[in-house]
């Protein structure tokens, strides 16, 4: 069995928050206990009780007199964390070009004030730059990255799901470097919707103190993320080691946590059990605490729970929020570099603004009102999110090879979908359900529907429940092992955030609703999921401009690969709205295309005794941006120059059909005599269901049986063995997936 | 019982279109039923929807306590019938505005001390101890106050939030009782006026030592202390006071708390993280500040600002220099009052900044310093409690026309191994050995100590070893070496000023 180990190291990183526009400005910050929490000024937030947020007010002051003409400030705030973040790991433009780039971004808030602007104020040009994924797009085009560009969108676990996910992907040699962080630009709808819920503190927060009550802010924070191994290479020094990341779902509520922490605690023995950190050696916790009743308890009792150390208070903990405010999207990655500003002076960031902690809070060392001297080797961090999504991270400073078993075999179990009027699953050839218009889950399956569920949720809940059933797996089984749950979608729940713009513009920042505004953000569909059949395993949200699905496909791949899970479901989704439809049509995306729809895989590794009735083989995923040599007239691709193996058939699914032609011509001149087929002549996907179909298509044709009730059309081979499924996105990004019939059956 | 029933069906109809429910589910509820509970089993983010568009519709605000407790549609139509007629009786507007963000009109401030009476009444605390006020909010601590107050407690002003026989705004709230009639119609400051002069508050200091002093005042010596200080200025135009001081300190108490309530005008507290603007609808502002506050304020003056009172620490030459620098160019209508005194001794003298002589202050009327000893005593009416005089620890020196020169602190003498030395004395020599680092030296005297106590100084340097070389003896020559702790900075508190208690604190800490 070869030997793998994991060295995944830091090797630089870059922060922009209201704390200051770089790391140096921010350790200032913490050092004179000055919060970047002011009263705000850069929108209208008349009648709420509370009007105080951490802005970055360097780039919205130099830019907000043109601010329509370019990206939404969460990609400004990006360039900037990064460009300091490549300069601390001595990475030039010019070393990149060279080197195989990945791009991991978390965002929670999309381009949201390119989607208020557009809808309230009809600049539709604008609303081009609304997706999640376009702010990673933009940053990618600017620091010229050709390999993967990932979009994460679990909310407020977004930018710490990336970390992961780098990790991963640097463990696995898809990649010499990732960038990876987040990034988020605060906006009146997040600001308002925050408020409904009655969650923001009249002054600067104070996690686990008897003040309740979160602060929300905005900024980016980047790390550079290489294998040890690469680092020594070029004498780069390293800052710590990436030991271990996990991620886990409560499956308890929409925005509230699971009141014993148990999914803090699951994610946290995941990531303990995946590295050789042992509870001993963390020196400190950086936690989420984000001064709300329902977290701060809830979250030390799940942290505690997973350590269980004699002395809780021998691990200080503290959550940096007071600082910045509460960044969302780009939390995890700014709370975590907040620790490591600290950490690299010999000390601990601290909650500020503490006079009193909280009842349920008690019997901890919660380092309050200014940096402590204390010497650490090893550190921990958790966020948790709307959703129920929680992630922990472990580093330390020194460097170790961490044994690995060797990855475990990954298999689809099942699929199904809902989409052009019928429901569909791997069992059958002809639709197992219809109907007219939208797809209603209440009349379909009553148990797993909830009060004002979105369309979004719905039809993720009725396409999952399809996928169980051709996999043949019960969900309901009390006694299962903590299933993992996967979600890709473009633009979320749009037609509840039709209702919440309406709102706003209608009643002002007051009228928005705390019913609909859990529903905005991109991973309350899988919070839906987690909910309906009670997955409580790892996770991951994606958004893409067509590839989210097989993103959350391949982050399942990697979690089942590690043996973090040994059963996932992986969901794509989309709903269709006036809103979404400007939004694709500024994205210039065909008509036909917009519509509600969802799909779901069940997918598997070797430890679960239902593998042997697998339908597939999952071998091997890359991604990269399609780009066109002017020297040799020629399409190239960097996701396809690691495959070693060549397909006995390729799907190549496009969100712009224009150009399908050009990419099928590049394909074939690769691959001379393998067939590449259309996936949208057996479905007319959406955008966010278009690349995990085209999966389902590919295993249908592995398994000679019908897709969508349409025989797969094969020429050379009557039954592949393997087939290579590229997805590409609007802006010609590529993931691929190569799948293969199940060896030995 | 008509309006009750008419806002029954007004109730369900807006929770049906709240949560959107179909109509077979709202006739399954009752209105005794638990909404979070059978049949409808609603979710928390349901509850807060309900609530806030039964605010919009019946034009009502919901406090916290309305969120607490079981949600049915009987309860919530109680509420909101509460919350109407709270608004109608409270028609003034605001008149303490908290640093939370949250604000009480002079009614509800009333009716809030009436229940914590009627509660304290009751409460079974003991009267013959001071009773510790634990909140930290400045509106609830004061509604504490002077509930315990006027209920024949002791009430004691704090800085730490724990120790026995100790209370807090929550604690009370939750209890039951009836309004109490003891407050009339009266403002609250004729009420407090007319207390008898056994009424005290405690105010407990950081004390010299490191260990915490308690200063018990009359009541009737702080009503009088505002009474002399709004004969002595015309404050009769101000409309807010911006407190940038909290009423857990003596001097707060009185400008912050009792003088807003003489002159019946709002007062806005201030947090120490987050400072607000006042609302652009004043026109005449006092803020009430110490020295540190001056370098964030100077710069959001606006011409709102008639006062800048100053006390708790020296303003100092280069803020009085910035004081006239921002009278000159934009704010010529403003006003500075720079207060000499301290917990001990109550006001004893002011100067107007930018005008005045930077050590020149004026003595307020009813005070007088008489030499003794080659000190000065104080007597006046704002001393604590039972005290007559009480030495001045400061240098002066006595000008015509009720003036005085302010010369700094007096050095103090210590007893160390026997032996009587100076502080300053030593200052001096670590002054000389660390040029240019900000230091403070403090002998804490310890009983079970053969040398009398600790002789201990602080040093605000990156962190340094101290070698007792030859050098350093000469240069002590002999007077006795403290031991030396060195901190990045020195740490001030809430009033702005260095604490042996925050200085042990910051020590404490970087060891951790």
């Amino acid at each position: 069995m070869p030997e793998c180990k994991s060295q995944v190291v830091i090797t630089g990183y870059g922060v922009i928050s209201s704390c200051g526009d770089n790391a140096q400005e921010l350790y200032n910050s913490m050092q004179s206990q000055r919060s970047g929490v002011v009263p705000l000024s850069c929108f209208d937030v008349t009648g709420l009780p509370s009007d105080i947020a951490g802005i970055v007010r360097s780039v919205r002051e130099k830019h907000q007199d043109k601010q329509t003409d370019l990206p939404d400030f969460s990609t400004l705030f990006a360039i900037e964390a990064i460009e300091e973040a490549l300069s601390a790991a001595n990475l030039s433009r010019h070393i990149l070009v060279n080197k195989r780039v990945a791009l991991c971004v978390g965002n929670a808030n999309t381009g949201m004030e390119k989607l208020e602007q557009g809808i309230m104020e009809n600049q539709h040009e604008g609303l081009v730059e609304y997706p999640a994924h376009k702010q990673s797009d933009n940053i990618a085009k600017h620091f010229g990255v050709l390999g993967p560009v990932l979009t994460f969108t679990s909310a407020c676990t977004s930018s710490s799901s990336a970390l992961g996910f780098a990790k991963q992907l640097l463990d696995n040699d898809v990649v010499d470097i990732v960038i990876a962080g987040g990034t988020d630009a605060l906006a009146k709808t997040i600001y308002a919707g925050f408020h409904s819920l009655q969650s923001v503190a009249p002054e600067v927060c104070s996690p686990y103190d008897v003040k309740m009550g979160l602060s929300l802010g905005e900024g980016a924070g980047f790390l550079v993320l290489e294998n040890y191994n690469h680092a020594e290479a070029r004498n780069q020094p390293t800052i710590m080691q990436l030991a271990g990341t996990a991620s886990s779902l409560d499956a308890y509520h929409a925005t509230a946590p699971e009141p014993q922490g148990a999914g803090v605690r699951r994610s946290f023995e995941t990531a303990l059990r995946s590295s050789d950190v042992t509870p001993e050696d963390l020196d400190y916790v950086n936690t989420h605490g984000t001064g709300t009743p329902a977290n701060d308890g809830a979250e030390l009792k799940g942290i505690f729970a997973a350590l269980n150390p004699q002395d809780k208070t021998s691990i200080p903990v503290s959550s940096s929020k007071s600082y910045f405010g509460h960044t969302l999207g780009a939390a995890g990655a700014i709370e975590f570099i907040s620790a490591l500003v600290a950490i690299e002076k010999g000390q601990l960031p601290s909650t500020l603004n503490g006079d009193d902690i909280r009842e349920d809070c008690q019997g901890h060392h919660i380092v309050v009102n200014g940096l402590i001297d204390h010497n650490v080797a090893c550190i921990g961090a958790t966020n948790s999110a709307f959703g129920g999504h929680n992630t922990t991270m472990l580093a330390r400073k020194s460097v170790t090879a961490i044994p690995k078993a060797e990855g475990k075999k990954v298999y689809i179990l099942g699929h199904g979908s809902i989409a052009e009027q019928g429901g569909y699953s791997n069992g059958a050839d002809q639709p197992l359900l219809s109907y007219e218009g939208e797809f209603a889950l209440k009349p379909f399956q009553s148990k797993l529907y909830r009060r004002r569920m979105s369309t979004i949720g719905q039809y993720a809940i009725g396409a999952s429940y399809l996928a169980f059933s051709g996999a043949d797996v019960d969900y309901s089984d009390a006694e299962k092992p903590p299933m993992g749950a996967y979600f890709g979608t473009t633009l979320g729940a749009s037609q509840v955030q039709q209702r919440n713009l309406s709102d706003l513009q209608e009643y002002g920042p007051t009228g928005v609703k705390s019913t609909l505004f859990p529903d905005t953000v991109l991973n309350a569909p899988l919070g839906n999921l987690a909910l309906a059949f009670d997955l409580k395993g790892c996770s991951a949200n994606f958004s893409d401009l067509g590839n989210e699905g097989m993103h959350a496909l391949w982050h399942a791949f990697m979690d089942l690969r590690e043996d973090k899970i040994a059963c996932a479901l992986v969901c794509s989704a989309e709903d269709k709205s006036n809103t979404s439809d400007l939004v694709w049509q500024q994205m210039q995306v065909a008509g036909q295309r917009l519509a509600s729809s969802a799909n779901a895989l069940v997918a598997v590794n070797e430890q679960d005794p239902r593998a042997s009735r697998a339908l597939a083989q999952v071998d091997e995923f890359n991604a990269g941006r399609w780009v066109f040599d002017e020297d040799s007239q020629q399409w190239d691709c960097a996701a396809l120059a690691q495959l070693t193996d060549k397909p006995d058939l390729i799907v190549l699914s496009m969100v712009n059909a224009g150009q399908f032609e050009a990419i099928s011509k590049a394909l074939q001149a690769q691959f001379s005599t393998t067939q590449v087929i259309n996936g949208r002549a057996y479905k007319e996907s959406g955008i966010a269901c278009q690349s995990l179909d085209a999966i389902s298509l590919a295993t249908c044709a592995l398994n000679g049986r019908m897709f969508m009730g349409r025989e797969v059309a094969l020429q050379n081979t009557s039954k592949p063995e393997s087939v290579l499924v590229m997805s590409v996105n609007t802006q010609l990004s590529a993931t691929t997936c190569l799948v293969s019939t199940v060896k030995g059956k | 019982m008509k309006d009750f029933e008419g806002l029954v069906n007004q109730v369900r109809r807006q929770i049906v279109i709240s949560v959107e429910l179909e109509e077979s589910e709202i006739a399954q509820l009752s209105d005794d039923d638990d909404l979070l509970g059978s049949p409808l089993f609603l979710d928390s983010v349901d509850l807060l929807q309900i609530y806030a568009d039964c605010q919009r519709k019946f034009g009502v605000v919901f406090n916290n306590a309305d969120y607490e407790g079981t949600h049915t549609v009987s309860s919530i139509v109680t509420r909101t019938i509460s919350a109407k007629e709270t608004k109608s009786t409270s028609t003034d507007s605001a008149q303490f505005y908290s640093s939370d963000g949250k604000h009480y009109s002079s009614a509800e401030f009333k009716q809030h001390i009436a229940h914590l009476i009627t509660v304290l009444q009751s409460a079974g605390f003991d009267k013959t101890k001071p009773l510790r006020v634990l909140d930290v909010d400045p509106v609830k601590m004061m509604m504490v106050a002077v509930a315990a107050v006027f209920s024949g407690y002791k009430p004691l002003m704090s800085a730490q939030p724990q120790g026995e026989n100790a209370v807090s705004f929550a604690q009370l709230l939750s209890k039951q009782g009836e309004a109490s009639s003891m407050l009339d119609a009266k403002c609250i400051f004729q009420q407090l006026a007319t207390l008898p002069s056994k009424a005290v508050i405690f105010f407990e200091t950081s004390g010299s030592t490191g260990v915490p002093v308690r200063i018990e005042k009359s009541l009737a010596s702080m009503v009088q202390e505002v009474e002399e200080l709004t004969t002595l200025f015309d404050f009769s135009g101000l409309d807010l006071i911006d407190a940038y001081v909290s009423p857990v300190h003596m001097y707060g108490f009185i400008w912050s708390f009792l003088l807003p309530l003489k002159l019946e005008i709002p007062v806005l507290y201030q947090s120490n993280t987050l400072l607000r603007p006042a609302p652009e609808t004043v026109n005449h502002v006092m803020a009430v500040i110490v020295p540190s506050i001056w370098q964030s304020l100077s710069d959001a003056l606006t011409a709102q600002y008639c006062y800048i009172v100053n006390s708790g620490g020296k303003f100092g030459e280069q803020r009085d220099a910035q004081f006239a620098e921002r009278v000159q160019s934009k704010l010529p209508d403003l006003q500075g009052i720079d207060v000499l005194g301290s917990t001990e001794t109550g006001a004893i003298a002011y100067r107007m900044m930018g005008q005045d002589h930077i050590q020149t202050y004026q003595l307020l009327p009813t005070v007088s310093l008489q030499p003794s000893d080659g000190e000065h005593l104080i007597y006046s009416d704002f001393l604590p409690l039972g005290v007559e005089c009480a030495p001045l620890d400061d240098k002066i020196e006595i000008l015509a026309n009720n003036k005085i020169l302010h010369l700094g602190r007096k050095d103090s003498v210590f007893k160390f191994k026997g032996k009587r030395y100076s502080l300053k004395a030593i200052e001096d020599k670590l002054s000389q050995l660390f040029l240019g680092h900000a230091l403070r030296v403090y002998f804490i005297e310890q009983a079970d100590s053969v040398r009398g106590g600790e002789l201990i100084a602080f040093v605000a340097k990156e962190s340094s070893h101290f070698d007792i070389t030859d050098e350093v003896r000469a240069l002590f020559q002999d007077l006795p070496i403290p031991k030396i702790e060195f901190i990045d900075e020195l740490p001030t508190n809430a009033m702005g000023k260095v604490t042996l208690q925050g200085l042990q604190e910051k020590v404490r800490n970087a060891r951790v």
